[in-house]
């Protein structure tokens, strides 16, 4: 229970840093949302300093910081400053695209890399092993924003089998999601392989064996789990690497999710909107983390025990 | 029905009844004055109606009025059908549309508003919301169309026209009140406003023509407050907000439209469109991308190495022509310590720079270089300007040599223990950013080190003073010798440098009619070539590309963006 508590509190402390971090780096990047929005060749200064004061950009940087905090705490995380709509309304419109997508490339990621890792070691050295090995390491050693443009320029342009861009249709989510999924479906299906591999050669896999255990059940009720430890570990990762990922590919295929509105509103300086986003994936990416440390312990008893020994 | 007309409808026919060969039909064209690109729209109109298919592309130089007959006469070859929602690309992020207050109007302010009087594809000024107008010296009159209203019932009278022009005109509120400053008093006599300026003001025209001169409701916005134009948009144009988003802005078509007496409008009733969506794809392959695979119906801008590919997909029409906007580099004429005080410098800088290399290898022919402020596609353009800023590196090395920078050791020029080295901002546009890395090395190439600076928009402007020692930037306006005239006086120091073309800017504003405007336009491009406080570069083709069942669909020369009135879907 301690241990749960303290994972919660490390949660909280990271919130709070990665509030005051976002918060300050967008408000000392070079230029201001004043001038984004009004020409200041044809805004007289004053016009210019009544609109800062409105928009509450004339206090110190602490101040607006305070203020901004006790908005949030409140459940105020302002108005876009663009598209003048409550941020909250934009990002409950632009989450929802943005976790359908994730959840796409993530079912396809572990719902294909599983199962692949786990056939490629069980046939160690045949052609699916060989294949599974080569397509891999294919997808890892190409760029996500490469892969997208070869997917657009065949399957899309050449091809016209799929769109290639928008968020019209259930069509439009296939070449995103693919996109987001190669790199971590690879990164899956070989940590799932190589632990599976570890697990077979192991002693208990041996003495089970010995003990006339069929291998259907070795494998999938013994192996499997065992060698699902750093499989969920690497989950966890994943989805930070995948909310990483997820800004490249939603600007690239034109995916209205929380992705594009973020460098959207980076380079309009739209403050409101950028600091609630950055604030939300990095809320995602600590639930994601603290999740997956207490999802690991749950899964492997020897984390559970060595935790017991050092408190 | 005009003669021209005829032969046009007769050969539109003979082309659909398939007893003239393309060839013949473009050739005809060319002979009745009608560019390749209105001559493609026509075919694809042609096309769409046959069964068959067929594309075009367009020189730099075809005239504004080639796209506008085409579109009208596309229009006119088939009967126009009524529905569908029209999918336009856009190559920015758009912005709550509002004259007053915006610092940049995008291709969906032709649907929700309307000016007074609007520019013809030949340039001429024509009736919109006004039935008629005058200049009379200091006065100009316009006479407001009865029985406007807008999109929300209220009426559009010229009480509120002048509440409008009020607002246009106080520099507190208005974007752009600078361009209003002759104006002393609006006021109306019955249906008619009247314009009071304190002295003859024909250049009146270029700030009444402009996106930020449409008529709204401003009892509509203020009630709005800073949700107009997000989620209230009250003009009097064919279409009504459906909704807005930085991603993506719909309009719905307003059933009550009055109409339209525009005269190349060839619709006067209400729109044929159900809607529009203009959809922000900032990425210029993925423009290219979306509309080939149908995404979008239009798009703007497809990337240069893209156009020819376009060109060649026969479910597409590809017009082109020059551009409103001009493309510049500007180095600081009161900075003593680089030497841009010295017009030698800056006209060696502009000496060594090579348009026309830029415009084919960058371009692939789709600019044209400019050797003075404004495109060679403009109305009063002055092919004077052309005997100065030609490319001459060994020219340019030489009016160095002469200011007294001499090439160093490291091969950058140095005067007084000074080295020619200076940074310029720019914006993050792709294709920008290859110009300008083009122009380092030709600088580089006569011992000028300059470096370029990657800035948006929001870091760009606050850096944009009279201090600031070097930008390039594109501007895109419809009245080019007022842009010209704002970036000269604002953006650089006060400074005896300026007095000639700053006279000539005032003569400009003080023109009375066109042939006074024409001159003076002419004084202020020969003087900015001649004298360079700003060094122009280049213009770049506006490209647009349409799939050939857009109808009526009429990019031109004289507007920066297409009117929607005309646009229908063909089945």
């Amino acid at each position: 229970m301690s241990y749960v508590i303290k994972r919660i509190g490390y949660a909280i402390l990271i919130m709070f840093l990665a509030s005051l971090v976002t918060f300050a780096a967008l408000r000392v990047a070079p230029g201001s949302a004043v001038t984004s929005i009004l020409d200041p060749a044809r805004t007289p200064p004053e016009v210019i300093e009544r609109y800062k004061e409105e928009l509450g950009l004339n206090l110190p940087i602490w101040q607006q910081y305070v203020n901004y905090m006790a908005n949030v705490l409140r459940g105020n995380f302002g108005t876009s400053l663009f598209d003048r709509r409550p941020v909250f309304d934009l990002i409950a419109d632009a989450a929802l695209y943005t976790v359908v997508l994730a959840f796409a490339a993530f079912v396809l990621a572990f719902g294909l890399g599983v199962p692949a890792g786990v056939i490629a070691a069980l046939n160690r050295g045949g052609w699916f092993d060989r294949v599974i090995r080569w397509v891999t390491s294919a997808f890892m050693s190409i760029p996500n924003f490469v892969l997208a443009l070869l997917l657009v320029a065949i399957l899309g342009v050449k091809m016209r089998f799929l769109p290639v861009s928008g968020a019209s249709g259930p069509a439009n989510l296939i070449l995103p999601a693919l996109v987001l999924a190669a790199d971590p479906w690879s990164l899956t299906t070989r940590v799932t392989r190589t632990a599976v591999v570890e697990q077979l050669g192991a002693d208990y896999t041996r003495t089970l064996r010995a003990r006339g255990v069929s291998r259907m059940r070795i494998n999938w009720r013994h192996v499997l789990r065992n060698a699902l430890t750093p499989v969920v570990s690497l989950g966890s990762v994943q989805i930070r690497t995948l909310l990483g990922y997820t800004l490249i590919v939603e600007v690239i295929f034109r995916w209205p999710g929380m992705g594009s509105q973020l460098v959207q509103a980076i380079l309009k300086r739209d403050y409101p909107v950028a600091s609630a986003l950055a604030l939300l994936l990095a809320l995602v990416v600590v639930i994601a983390s603290t999740v997956g440390d207490l999802l690991l312990r749950a899964v492997d008893p020897r984390i559970r025990s060595n935790q017991a020994v050092i408190s | 029905m005009s003669e021209d007309q005829q032969d046009l409808r007769k050969n539109i026919k003979a082309y659909t009844e398939g007893t003239l060969t393309r060839r013949s039909f473009l050739t005809k064209m060319a002979a009745m004055g009608v560019g390749a690109a209105a001559a493609g729209s026509l075919l694809a109109a042609c096309s769409s109606n046959s069964g068959g298919t067929s594309s075009s592309s367009a020189p730099a130089s075809d005239s504004a009025s080639a796209s506008a007959s085409a579109s009208a006469s596309a229009s006119a070859s088939a009967a126009p059908v009524s529905g569908g929602i029209f999918k336009e690309g856009y190559d920015r992020a758009p912005t709550p549309p509002d004259p007053v207050r915006n610092a940049w109007a995008d291709p969906d302010f032709n649907a929700f508003y309307e000016a007074l009087v609007v520019r013809d594809p030949q340039a001429a000024i024509v009736p919109a919301l006004a039935s008629a107008f005058a200049n009379n010296g200091t006065n100009w009159t316009f006479e407001l169309r009865d029985g406007l209203s807008f999109h929300s019932g209220a009426k559009c009278t010229p009480e509120i026209v002048v509440k409008d022009m009020n607002l246009f005109r106080d520099p507190n509120v208005g974007q752009n009140g600078i361009f209003w400053t002759p104006v002393t008093s609006i006021t109306n006599k019955g249906q008619q406003i009247i314009v009071a300026t304190a002295h003859p003001f024909a250049a009146f025209q270029e700030t009444i023509t402009t996106e930020y001169s449409y008529i709204l409701n401003p009892a509509a916005r203020e009630k709005a407050g800073d949700k107009y134009g997000a989620e209230v948009i009250d003009g009097t144009g064919p279409f009504e907000l459906d909704s807005f988003s930085t991603n993506e802005v719909k309009a719905k078509r307003w059933e009550s439209y009055p109409g339209s007496v525009t005269p190349f409008f060839s619709n006067k009733g209400k729109a044929y469109l159900d809607g529009i969506t203009w959809v922000s794809i900032t990425e210029a392959s993925q423009r290219a991308n979306e509309i080939e695979t149908s995404n979008v119906d239009a798009i703007k801008n497809p990337p240069p190495q893209d156009v020819d590919r376009l060109k060649g997909n026969a479910d597409l029409v590809v017009q082109e022509f020059q551009e409103l906007s001009n493309f510049f580099l500007s180095v600081n004429i009161g900075n003593k310590e680089l030497g841009f005080d010295d017009l030698r410098v800056r006209q060696a800088i502009s000496q060594a720079i090579d348009r026309e290399g830029i415009v084919q290898s960058i371009f692939l022919g789709h600019a044209a270089a400019t050797y003075g402020p404004v495109m060679p596609g403009y109305v009063w353009y002055n092919p004077a300007v052309e005997q100065y800023n030609q490319y001459n590196p060994d020219s340019a090395a030489k009016l160095l040599d002469d200011a007294g920078w001499k090439l160093g050791t490291d091969g950058v020029r140095e005067k007084g223990g000074k080295k020619l080295s200076f940074t310029t901002i720019q914006h993050p546009d792709t294709v920008e950013q290859q110009v300008m890395q083009a122009v380092v090395e030709m600088l580089k190439a006569v011992g000028i080190d300059m470096k370029a600076q990657v800035l948006d928009d929001a870091a760009f402007y606050p850096k944009l003073t009279p201090d600031l020692t070097s930008y390039a930037f594109k501007w895109l306006w419809s009245s080019p010798i007022d842009v010209v005239a704002l970036f000269i006086d604002f953006y650089q120091p006060k400074s005896p440098q300026l007095d000639e073309v700053n006279a000539a800017f005032a003569e400009w504003q003080n023109a009375a009619d066109t042939d006074g405007l024409k001159a003076a336009a002419f004084k202020v491009q020969e003087l900015v070539a001649k004298q360079l406080q700003i060094i122009p570069l280049y213009t770049p083709n506006t490209i647009w590309v349409n799939r050939n069942n857009v109808m009526g669909w009429a990019p031109n020369q004289a507007n920066l963006y297409p009117f929607y009135n005309d646009v229908w879907l063909a089945k």
